[in-house]
């Protein structure tokens, strides 16, 4: 078989020629993967010289069709011969042969870009929320995070606490019945629009994990964690401005602190990653016998998992987080993530198996419906930058990716 | 999960037990770092780890063939530690990874099996492979089903790896023995002799309810065998999986696991200093 490629504008026409039988079909189906993967995001699949295609090529049709669909992508057939298009309809894919965009136009309805800039190595396209109500989230500290230093944990310290739609948090909690039975599994997790990520300590690949749906709201055991409400009044995509350059995550706080104007912001930003760097509990912490356990070297490597190289390239990351310049305020529950230090920030990272993310304006919610959608998180990761000169990892870094962010306002703890 | 201890004592119980290589020199190298392991009559116990993480030291200290600086081994709650070896394989059958180890060439394979039948009551070459003794042998080596019962006055040598190892492994069980070591018995065999011998452990340990530990350098075989996984590594336990939360190990979740400890030997003291001023 024969693929050639021609790239017009935003649209990739690809032709197929010779025979797309079980031999040839994943083969078609990694380059159409690859094609997508580079950011094509309209495929036209021209068929004018496809003399055969078995179940295994209409499955790649399908498949490629889904994948581009939940992308808000669209992946059309043209020119089939009459035997290949007879068993195109038979199968009911005919409606392939149409581009579904041109009947359901929403452009005109949907948010433009505000604003747009370059800032090296990224460039981003800025949207306003058209749905947001305020203007910053509020934020505040629930729990101790100075425990985790200086004595652990007791029941005393852990609440249940629910997670609607409108509430973010970032701490250290667990999924269970209480605090006793939390004690094994106590470790990461992010809350975000109604879907809540928990690190699972014995298995780092199969983080467990809660959807908010109809009155269904998820609960989580909570030792501390920073939670903020509200929703996110701004939206932006960026990518490298060159093919090649990754934006590292002290970019996108940057960025999204001036598109705030605020000098502390939230964040959601889902994205191709490029490589993360973090760590993650291997044991709940609150199993120590002696905090000093868990700083110290070299026993800090039974209580710690880190990478000290960045992972996960490929995969597609839903990382949740606050950045800020303030060091007054929020020092005890931020670090460094840029080289000069100055900004600060606190971000978990959920790790998904590669798919296509959809370009132009989108909801939060919306698009993590689709995100969890079929496929469940591989990974969950406290993101930090490894700022060692010569040995340090650096700083997560992603592809390209899209982003929510809000100014958040602090407020003082209030009792739940 | 925590089902009420049984009050027998445990098949074998390890308790402390470090043994360390060149021991004062640079090339100081901690084998087994205090290592404590209860293993329940009847329980198949799979070994997994990294080169060097003391699979095969903890198999040597429970056998006795190495002696070991400090800790306690008890076996069906009797102190086995100061005893020798030869004592020990009273109790202990074993099977290692060289084919050639568990069998004597120049003998027949009748007179290996003699000669292992007899080895908890009388060692001596002199025991003649009586009629009674050799229909016994025919019986035991046709459960083999290697059609090796035909071929018992033959040479050892004469024998292909697998079919030596299988015979070492019949050996091994022949008496009975408390606690069964194969010691990555099938690491030096072709894919398909492996796959016969492995299937043989298999078949013997549980028709016999049999307390075995394997050592392997083979995920899929730590995944798809025993009711036990121990993970070592620098001569400590790292990870202890058993009932369900085994059944439920995948090659997927072992890789990663691996990877992990990959990871952290990676990390020096002064990236430690690093990571403990980031955890939050």
């Amino acid at each position: 078989m024969q693929i050639r490629k021609h790239i017009a504008g935003p649209k990739v026409e690809i032709h197929v020629e010779g025979r797309l039988d079980a031999n040839w079909a994943s083969h078609l189906e990694s380059y159409l993967n690859e094609t997508i993967r580079q950011g094509a995001r309209h495929v036209l699949l021209n068929l004018g010289r496809l003399k055969y295609i078995s179940s295994a090529g209409i499955r790649v049709l399908l498949t490629t069709f889904k994948q581009l669909k939940s992308a808000k992508g669209s992946f059309v057939l043209s020119q089939p011969s009459p035997a290949v298009k007879s068993v195109i309809d038979m199968v009911g894919l005919d409606s392939l042969f149409h581009d579904s965009r041109e009947s359901q136009d929403q452009t005109g309805s949907l948010p433009q870009p505000v604003r747009t800039f370059d800032r090296l190595p990224g460039s981003f396209r800025v949207y306003r929320n058209p749905s947001s109500t305020k203007s910053a989230q509020s934020w505040h500290l629930v729990g101790s995070p100075h425990l985790l230093h200086s004595g652990g944990y007791t029941g005393s310290e852990c609440r249940a606490i629910h997670f609607p739609v409108d509430v973010l948090g970032l701490g250290l909690g667990a999924f269970g019945n209480g605090y006793e039975d939390c004690i094994p599994r106590f470790g990461e997790f992010l809350a975000v629009a109604g879907h809540v990520v928990c690190q699972s300590v014995d298995s780092p690949d199969t983080p467990d994990f809660m959807i908010g749906e109809s009155s269904f709201i998820p609960e989580a055991q909570v030792l501390y964690m920073m939670a903020g409400t509200g929703d996110f009044p701004f939206f932006m995509e960026f990518q490298g401005q060159e093919e090649g350059m990754d934006i590292p995550l002290s970019a996108i706080g940057d960025v999204a602190m001036e598109v705030c104007g605020a000098d502390a912001v939230s964040f959601a930003c889902l994205g191709e990653v490029s490589g993360l760097v973090g760590y993650g509990y291997r044991r709940s912490p609150v199993l120590a016998a002696h905090p000093d356990e868990i700083f110290s070297y070299p026993s800090i490597l039974d209580w710690i998992h880190y990478r000290s190289e960045p992972a996960c390239q490929g995969a597609i990351t839903l990382a949740v987080g606050i950045a800020s310049r303030r060091v007054d305020m929020l020092a005890s529950f931020t670090r460094p993530l840029d080289r000069d230090k100055s900004i600060l920030g606190h971000v978990h990272a959920a790790v998904f198996p590669y798919r296509p993310l959809a370009g132009g304006y989108q909801e939060l919610r919306e698009c993590l419906e689709v995100l969890f959608q079929g496929q469940e998180p591989i990974g969950l990761i406290h993101l930090l930058s490894d700022l060692q000169r010569i040995n340090g990892a650096g700083e997560s870094k992603l592809a390209r990716g899209i982003c929510w962010t809000s100014p958040i306002e602090l407020t003082e703890e209030t009792s739940r | 999960m925590n089902s009420p201890k049984a009050a027998a004592p445990p098949m074998l119980d390890l308790h402390g037990v470090r043994k360390v290589f060149h021991p004062g020199t640079p090339y100081k190298v901690v084998a087994l770092d205090g290592i404590s392991l209860e293993v329940e009559k009847g329980s198949f116990v799979i070994i997994i780890g990294t080169n060097g993480s003391g699979k095969s030291a903890l198999l040597n200290a429970i056998a006795g063939s190495v002696p070991f600086e400090s800790g306690r081994i008890s076996l069906m709650g009797r102190d086995i530690t100061g005893w020798p070896e030869h004592l020990r394989s009273k109790y202990i059958g074993r099977v290692f990874q060289n084919p050639l180890m568990g069998t004597i060439t120049e003998l027949t394979v009748a007179e290996n099996l003699v000669l292992s039948s007899s080895r908890s009551t009388l060692r001596s070459l002199r025991t003649a492979v009586t009629r009674r003794s050799m229909n016994d042998i025919k019986d035991r080596v046709a459960s083999l089903k290697l059609g090796l019962e035909t071929r018992l006055n033959e040479k050892m040598g004469a024998l292909s790896g697998g079919q030596r190892q299988a015979l070492t492994l019949l050996m091994a069980t022949w008496t009975g023995p408390d606690l069964l070591l194969l010691d990555e018995h099938t690491a030096a065999l072709d894919p398909k002799s492996a796959e016969l011998v492995l299937h043989l452990s298999e078949q013997i340990i549980s028709h016999e309810r049999m307390t075995a530990i394997m050592v392997t350098h083979s995920i899929q075989q730590a995944v798809n065998l025993g009711d036990r996984l121990v993970m070592m590594h620098r001569g400590r336990i790292a990870h202890d999986d058993t009932g369900p939360d085994k059944q439920r190990l995948r090659v997927r979740e072992l890789l990663s696991r691996f990877e992990m400890i990959r990871c952290g030997e990676q990390v020096d003291q002064n990236a430690a200093v690093m990571l403990a001023e980031q955890i939050i």
